[in-house]
C-alpha cells in the first residue's frame, strides 16, 4: 500500500533527525520575543535546497510548528506573545504564572499544542481538496465580516470594561492605518515622517505594547518575577493530563476551529486562537475564572494556533496560495525546489507531499517529549535568574526581535515608544491585547471593505454584496450573537445573584 | 635595485593588488534585500538565483525581507547602506518611475542605481478556467455591453497590473474596475474563488495556478516558450507589451568598479542555462540589461512610464 | 454615604484623551482620498463615541479603577529612558556599543542586591557572554545584519 511506503519514507532516520532537529530549533525561535515563526522558517529555507524536497519540507514544517508551540513559552512567562498566534495564551498563561502555575501551564501548552497540531494535519491528509474549495468561497466582504467578528471578540473579552476594550481596539485599527494605503495609495496620518511610510509592523508592535510594560513594572519591586506554588517538582503531567482529558470537547472544538481559520489565506494563528479562545469562555461553566488563569482558556489558545499549521498548508498545497505568512515562505522554497502546488500535487507528485503531511505527523508528536524537556528547562532557568540579569536580558531580546524583522532601527524605536505608551494607557485602565489586535485586524477590515465596495459596485449594489452572500450572514449572525452573549448572561446571572445575597439581608 | 626593477615590481604589486581586488568580490555572505514580503516573485526569483551565486562564488546570499510602502521603504533607505557590494537590494519597474511621480516617498527615481535588470514577467489576463470568456474578443465584447462590470484582481494599486488594466481599457476602448488586492497570494484567492471576472496578473501566475486557469492573452513580443497556447495582445491587435521588471541595484556611492562585478555576476549566473531553464518553468522572462546599458534603458521605460502616468493622471504635485 | 463616590478618574481622563485622538483622526483625515478616507473616519467617530460613552459610564457608576501604580516609579522611569536611549543610539554608535551600555545601565536599575564585588563580576562577565553570544548567533547564525553605527 503506497500510504505506508510514504509513512516509512517519512519516518527515515535522515528525516527523523531532521523533525527533532527542526521542532527544537523551532521552539527555541518562536519563544524569544519578537523572532517569529515566518523568520524561523525564512532564516532555514536556503538549508533546505540541499535535500530532496520531501526531506526540506519535514524540516520546514517541524520548525514551523515547533515555532507556533514556542510562542507560548514567552506568552506565559512573561506576558509577551513570543508569536502573534500566542497573544490569546497571555489572557490565561501569565495569570496561571503569578499564581504559581507556571509550570503547569507550560505543561498544557505542550499537550494542547501536540493535539491541535496532530488534527490540523489529520485534516491536511484526510481533507484537502475539498477544504480548499470551502477556502475559496470567502471573498473581500467574508474578510472583512471575519474581521469585524474578531474585533467584536476583543471588546467582549475585555476584563472589566467593553468601553475601555472597544477604544484600545480602535486605536489599533488606527495605528495600523498609517502609512501608504494599500488601496488607494494614500499617505495616512505619517506627519512626514518617512520612517512611517511602511506604517507600524505587527510585531514591534506587539512586543513593545505586551513586554515593555512588563519590564518596567518589574524593575519597580524586588519581589520575584514569577514564584512556584509548590516545589519543583516532576513536570505536572499527570494533572495537566488529567485537565485536559476533562476538557476533551474543548480542546476537540479549539482544534477544529483552528483548522478552518487557518485554511483561510490570510487568517493566521492570531485570530484562531482569539476566537477559540472567546468560544472557550461562552461555553465553560467556569467562564467567571477566565482572565484569572484558567486552565480551559489556555487550552484553547494553544491548540487552536498549532492546529493552524496543518490547515494553512491545506490551500498552500492544493491551491498554490499561503495560509498563513509562513506558509508563503515555505511556497516559495517548493517552487525554487520546482515542485509545482495545484491538486496535481497530490496525484502525480504525491510521494513527496504524502512523506511530507506523515513527516509533519511525526514532528508533531515528537513535540511532546521535546516540548515537555525544553519547557521545563526553560521555566526552570527564568524562576532562578535574578531580576538585575533577567531584565537586561528580556530587553536585549526585544531590540533584537524588534530589529530583526525588518533589519530596521526605526522599528527599535517604535517598539519602545510604543511600549512606553502602553504601560501609561495601562495606568488608565486600557490593555494592551484590544490595541494588538486592532492593529492586526485593521488591514484586513478594511482591505475587505474597500474590495467588497469596488467589486459590489461593480456587481450592482454594494448593499447586497455585504449583507446578501451566504457566509457572510453567517458571520453577521456570529457577530450579533457575540454582541448580545454578555448581556443575556449578565441578565441570567443577576436573579441567581440575587437570590444568593438574598437570605443574607 | 636600479630604477627600472622597482618599477617593475610596483607594477607587478599594482597588477597583483588589482587582480586580488577584482577576483575578491565576494569574500563573505552578501546581503539580498527584497523589497517586499516573502513568497513573491522577487523573493522567488532571488531564491532561484542562491544556488547559482553560491555555485559560482563559493559564499552565501543572505536574503532578507523589507517590505513596507511597495517597495519604498527600502528604497528611500537604500543610498545609505553600506556601498561596499555586499548589500544588493531587488529593484521593480514600474515602481521605481512612477512611485516618486505619484507622491513624496522618500526616493527619486535618479537615486536609484540599478546595475543589472535581469528578467521581466509579462503581464497577462488570467481567468478562471471555468469561466465563460474563452478569448480575448469574449473579454472585450462582454466589457462593451455592461461597461465597468467586469472586475480584476491585481496587486496593489498603480503597480505594473494596475497599469496594465488601465492601458489596456484605454486601446479597447472599454471601461473595466480593478480591485486593489495586497499581493499576488490574495489576487490569486479572489481569481480562483470566482470572486472577480478576471485577474491582471503576470505569466508567472498562470504557471503557479496551472490547469484551475486560462490565460487570455499576454503582453510579449511573442509567445511565452512554456505557454505556448496563450496568444500575445500583439497577435490580436493590441500593441501591449510590458509587464514588471526586476533589477538588482547597490547604493549610488558603490566605486564604479565593484558595481561593475556585481553586474558581471549577476550577468553570469543570468546566462547560466540552468537558471534559465528553471525561471522559464516558473514563467518568468529573462532580460540582459548589464551596467552598461542600464542608463539608456531607464530613459527609454522612464519616458514610456511618465507619458503613460500623465495619460491615467497619476502624477499628482 | 460619606464622601465623594469613588469614581473612575484615571479612566475618565483616558477616555478623555482618546476623544481628542479621534477628533484628530478626523481632522487629519481631510485630505484622503474617497476610499482611503471611509475607514479612518469611521473608527475615528467610533472613537469618539466610544470615548464619551465611557466617561458617561465611568460618571454615573461608581468604582475605583485601576490602583495607583506600587513600587519605585523611579527605576521605572530610568528604564524607560535607557530603552529610550538605546533604540535612539543604536544607528549612531551600533549595537554592541549600544548595547553594552544599555545592558549595564538596565542591570543597575533591576538589582535590588547589594553590590559585592563577587556580583558585580559575576554579572558583568555574564553580560558580556549574553552580548557576545546573541552577537555571533545572530550576526552569523541567522544573517542579520546588526546596526554597524560609529563604533560597532
Amino acid at each position: 500500500m503506497p500510504q505506508l511506503d510514504f509513512l516509512i519514507s517519512a519516518a527515515t532516520p535522515f528525516n527523523l533527525l531532521l523533525a527533532v532537529a527542526g521542532v527544537v530549533a523551532g521552539t527555541v525561535i518562536g519563544a524569544l520575543p519578537g523572532l517569529t515563526a515566518t523568520m524561523a522558517v525564512a532564516v532555514l529555507v536556503p538549508f533546505t535546497f540541499g535535500m530532496p524536497p520531501a526531506s526540506g519540507l519535514i524540516a520546514l514544517g517541524a520548525i514551523y510548528t515547533g515555532a507556533i508551540y514556542g510562542g507560548a513559552y514567552s506568552a506565559i512567562l512573561l506576558n509577551t506573545p513570543g508569536t502573534p498566534s500566542a497573544i490569546a495564551t497571555t489572557f490565561e498563561g501569565y495569570p496561571m504564572a503569578k499564581r504559581g502555575d507556571g509550570d503547569l501551564a507550560i505543561t498544557l501548552a505542550c499537550i494542547a499544542s501536540v493535539v491541535g497540531g496532530l488534527v490540523g494535519a489529520l485534516f491536511l491528509l484526510l481533507l484537502a481538496p475539498p477544504l480548499a474549495a470551502v477556502a475559496l468561497r470567502f471573498g473581500p466582504v467574508e474578510y472583512f465580516w471575519l474581521a469585524i467578528f474578531g474585533l467584536t471578540l476583543i471588546a467582549s473579552l475585555s476584563e472589566g470594561s467593553l468601553l475601555k476594550g472597544a477604544l484600545g481596539g480602535c486605536l489599533g485599527v488606527i495605528l495600523s492605518t498609517i502609512g501608504t494605503a494599500e488601496v488607494g495609495g494614500d499617505i495616512r496620518y505619517t506627519g512626514d515622517f518617512k520612517s512611517l511610510l511602511g506604517g507600524i509592523e505587527v510585531v514591534p508592535a506587539l512586543i513593545g505594547l505586551y513586554c515593555v510594560p512588563v519590564l518596567i513594572d518589574m524593575v519597580a519591586t524586588a519581589d520575584p518575577h514569577l514564584r512556584l506554588k509548590e516545589k519543583l517538582a516532576g513536570y505536572r503531567l499527570g494533572e495537566a493530563l488529567r485537565l485536559a482529558c476533562g476538557s476533551k470537547w474543548n480542546v476537540a472544538r479549539s482544534s477544529l476551529i483552528g483548522t478552518v481559520v487557518g485554511i483561510l489565506p490570510g487568517a493566521g494563528g492570531s485570530i484562531a486562537s482569539l476566537v477559540s479562545y472567546a468560544e472557550a469562555r461562552r461555553s465553560s461553566p467556569r467562564s467567571a475564572n477566565f482572565g484569572h488563569g484558567e486552565p480551559d482558556g489556555l487550552i484553547a489558545s494553544e491548540s487552536a494556533n498549532n492546529a493552524t499549521v496543518g490547515g494553512g498548508l491545506i490551500p498552500t498545497l492544493v491551491l498554490g496560495i499561503p495560509g498563513t505568512p509562513p506558509d508563503a515562505v515555505i511556497l516559495g522554497a517548493l517552487m525554487v525546489q520546482g515542485v509545482r502546488s495545484g491538486p496535481a500535487l497530490f496525484s502525480v507528485q504525491s510521494q513527496i507531499v504524502y512523506t511530507f503531511i506523515y513527516g509533519l505527523f511525526i514532528a508533531t508528536i515528537l513535540m511532546l517529549p521535546i516540548g515537555l524537556l525544553i519547557g521545563r528547562h526553560a521555566f526552570r532557568s527564568l524562576i532562578a535568574i535574578p531580576k538585575a540579569i533577567l531584565v537586561p536580558a528580556v530587553a536585549f531580546l526585544t531590540v533584537i526581535g524588534a530589529y530583526a524583522v525588518q533589519n530596521s532601527e526605526n522599528d527599535v524605536l517604535q517598539m519602545v515608544l510604543l511600549g512606553i505608551a502602553g504601560w501609561g494607557l495601562s495606568r488608565f485602565g486600557f490593555s494592551a491585547s484590544p490595541i494588538v489586535l486592532g492593529l492586526i485586524l485593521g488591514p484586513i477590515a478594511e482591505a475587505g471593505f474597500v474590495q467588497g465596495t469596488l467589486i459590489g459596485g461593480a456587481k450592482g449594489s454594494v448593499l447586497a454584496e455585504f449583507f446578501t452572500r451566504p457566509i457572510s450572514v453567517a458571520i453577521i449572525c456570529l457577530i450579533v450573537l457575540s454582541l448580545f452573549y454578555p448581556l443575556v448572561l449578565q441578565r441570567k446571572r443577576l436573579p441567581a445573584m440575587r437570590r444568593q445575597s438574598g437570605p443574607a439581608q | 635595485m636600479n630604477r627600472s626593477t622597482k618599477l617593475f615590481f610596483a607594477a607587478a604589486a599594482a597588477v597583483a593588488l588589482a587582480g586580488q581586488a577584482a577576483a575578491a568580490y565576494p569574500e563573505k555572505t552578501v546581503n539580498y534585500i527584497i523589497a517586499f514580503g516573502p513568497g513573491g516573485e522577487s523573493d522567488v526569483s532571488a531564491r532561484l538565483q542562491e544556488p547559482f551565486f553560491r555555485k559560482l562564488t563559493n559564499q552565501t546570499v543572505a536574503i532578507q525581507y523589507k517590505a513596507g510602502a511597495g517597495g519604498a521603504a527600502t528604497w528611500s533607505q537604500l543610498n545609505g547602506m553600506p556601498a561596499d557590494g555586499y548589500t544588493i537590494v531587488g529593484t521593480n519597474l514600474p515602481h521605481l518611475i512612477l512611485q516618486p511621480l505619484e507622491k513624496d516617498v522618500g526616493y527619486k527615481t535618479d537615486d536609484i542605481d540599478t546595475v543589472y535588470w535581469f528578467h521581466y514577467t509579462p503581464d497577462a489576463i488570467i481567468v478562471p478556467v471555468a469561466s465563460p470568456l474563452k478569448t480575448l474578443k469574449d473579454l472585450v465584447e462582454a466589457a462593451k455591453k455592461s461597461p465597468g462590470t467586469i472586475t480584476f484582481s491585481g496587486s496593489g494599486t498603480n503597480s505594473a497590473n494596475h497599469l496594465a488594466q488601465r492601458r489596456f481599457d484605454k486601446m479597447a476602448g472599454i471601461k473595466t474596475t480593478y480591485v486593489p488586492f495586497k499581493g499576488t497570494g490574495a489576487s490569486n484567492t479572489a481569481l480562483l474563488g470566482s470572486q472577480v471576472t478576471g485577474s491582471w496578473g503576470y505569466t508567472t501566475v498562470r504557471m503557479m495556478l496551472g490547469e484551475q486557469v486560462r490565460c487570455l492573452a499576454v503582453a510579449m513580443e511573442s509567445r511565452h516558450p512554456k505557454i505556448p497556447d496563450c496568444p500575445t495582445f500583439k497577435e490580436l491587435g493590441y500593441d501591449l507589451v510590458g509587464g514588471a521588471y526586476r533589477g538588482i541595484a547597490v547604493p549610488k556611492s558603490t566605486p564604479r568598479q565593484i558595481k561593475q562585478q556585481v553586474s558581471d555576476l549577476i550577468g553570469k549566473i543570468n546566462k547560466t542555462p540552468e537558471f534559465v531553464a528553471k525561471m522559464e518553468a516558473a514563467g518568468f522572462a529573462m532580460l540582459d540589461i548589464d551596467l552598461a546599458r542600464t542608463a539608456e534603458f531607464m530613459a527609454r521605460k522612464k519616458s514610456e512610464y511618465e507619458a503613460l502616468a500623465k495619460e491615467m493622471g497619476i502624477v499628482r504635485k | 454615604m460619606s464622601g465623594r463616590p469613588n469614581r473612575d478618574w484615571r479612566g475618565i481622563a483616558g477616555a478623555a484623551g482618546f476623544v481628542l485622538i479621534g477628533a484628530a483622526v478626523l481632522y487629519f483625515s481631510k485630505d484622503f482620498s474617497r476610499l482611503g478616507a471611509v475607514f479612518p473616519r469611521t473608527i475615528g467617530w467610533a472613537m469618539v463615541l466610544f470615548a464619551l460613552a465611557c466617561i458617561l459610564w465611568a460618571w454615573l457608576r461608581p468604582g475605583a479603577g485601576v490602583e495607583a501604580a506600587k513600587g519605585s516609579m523611579l527605576r521605572r522611569a530610568a528604564l524607560a529612558l535607557a530603552m529610550l536611549g538605546w533604540a535612539l543610539l543604536l544607528k549612531v554608535v551600533g549595537f554592541l556599543a549600544s548595547g553594552a551600555v544599555a545592558f549595564v545601565l538596565l542591570m543597575l536599575v533591576a538589582n535590588y542586591d547589594r553590590w559585592t564585588p563577587r556580583r558585580a563580576l559575576g554579572y558583568l562577565s555574564l553580560a558580556a557572554a549574553l552580548l557576545g553570544g546573541m552577537y555571533v548567533i545572530f550576526r552569523f547564525g541567522l544573517h542579520v545584519p546588526l546596526p554597524a553605527g560609529a563604533l560597532i
